[in-house]
């Protein structure tokens, strides 16, 4: 009984911040509404045994990618303008086309897996195994990762960096130019 | 269909309606960045139920699953510090980061 409580308290706090995710017409308060979501995820994590999942979710997403959103959020002008527009003219099409997204992957989900057994009992302290797991059978994955955030650092900083410093290539008496 | 517990069936419930909702915001979304923030919804979503099967239909000692989600919470990271540098340039030389107005290859 105590499980089922859980996980409909763990549902409510991941979807409906993450509806409001999307259909908040202040891109900050959306930025800020992932905050449960992303809470929620790591407790559905805990609940499936995976401990060492749930606090890298917290520690990534929450720690890192909504700080790092927030901050790109404040670089734009028009945060909190009522008169603008958060959604385009599709949002009609957007909508339906969800909805028959989320449809079909739950039908499928209930016809495929609608009753399973419990599972299977884990072993005391996944991190552990994890830990094993990451740097045996997995090696690869686990550097190919490191690669990856590394070309992912290097690109990003040289794509926000801009092009280069206007001073010492333009003529001072000119200034301006090309943005 | 109705269970005394928690199956594999509800996660991928929860799982499938964060997945709607992601793509919701994406397709639906003027501001750049609040697209990206769907995107992280649905890479969220695909990541439980890689976590969900690996419990209930996975062997409890192959770690493939876990390590497939941690797989994607790095790829996500990222694609979020790549994605905020390209909407940061494209800040710089639009002035604006709605996705409607920025139609340059638009024939």
């Amino acid at each position: 009984m105590g499980e089922q409580i859980t996980f409909i308290l763990l549902a409510l706090i991941t979807l409906l911040p993450a509806a409001m995710v999307v259909t908040s017409r202040n891109i900050f308060h959306a930025g800020l509404w992932l905050l449960p979501t992303f809470v929620g995820i790591a407790g559905f994590f805990l609940t499936l045994g995976a401990e060492f999942l749930a606090a890298i979710q917290i520690l990534i997403y929450v720690g890192g990618i909504m700080v790092l959103l927030l901050f790109a959020i404040l670089l734009t002008r028009r945060i909190g303008d009522p008169e603008a527009r958060m959604h385009n003219r599709l949002e009609g099409w957007a909508f339906i086309f969800a909805v028959a997204i989320a449809v079909i992957l739950i039908l499928s989900a209930r016809q495929q897996f609608g009753d399973t057994a419990a599972p299977s009992p884990l072993p005391e302290g996944t991190t552990a195994k994890m830990g094993e797991a990451l740097l045996g059978p997995y090696l690869l994955p686990f550097e190919i990762a490191s690669v990856l955030l590394l070309a992912a650092i290097v690109g990003a900083i040289v794509m926000a960096r801009g092009e280069g410093t206007p001073p010492k290539r333009l003529p001072p008496s000119r200034g301006g130019g090309k943005r | 269909m109705i269970h005394s517990s928690v199956g594999l069936y509800h996660y991928l419930l929860v799982s499938g309606l964060l997945f709607g909702l992601g793509v919701f915001g994406v397709l639906s979304r003027r501001n750049a960045i609040a697209v990206l923030m769907g995107v992280e919804l649905m890479l969220n979503a695909a990541g439980l139920n890689f976590v969900a099967f690996w419990r209930f239909k996975g062997d409890a000692l192959d770690f493939a699953g876990p390590v497939f989600a941690l797989m994607i919470i790095t790829v996500a990271a990222a694609e979020a510090a790549v994605g905020l540098a390209i909407i940061l340039s494209v800040y710089r030389r639009f002035d604006t980061v709605d996705v409607d107005d920025i139609n340059l290859m638009d024939g």
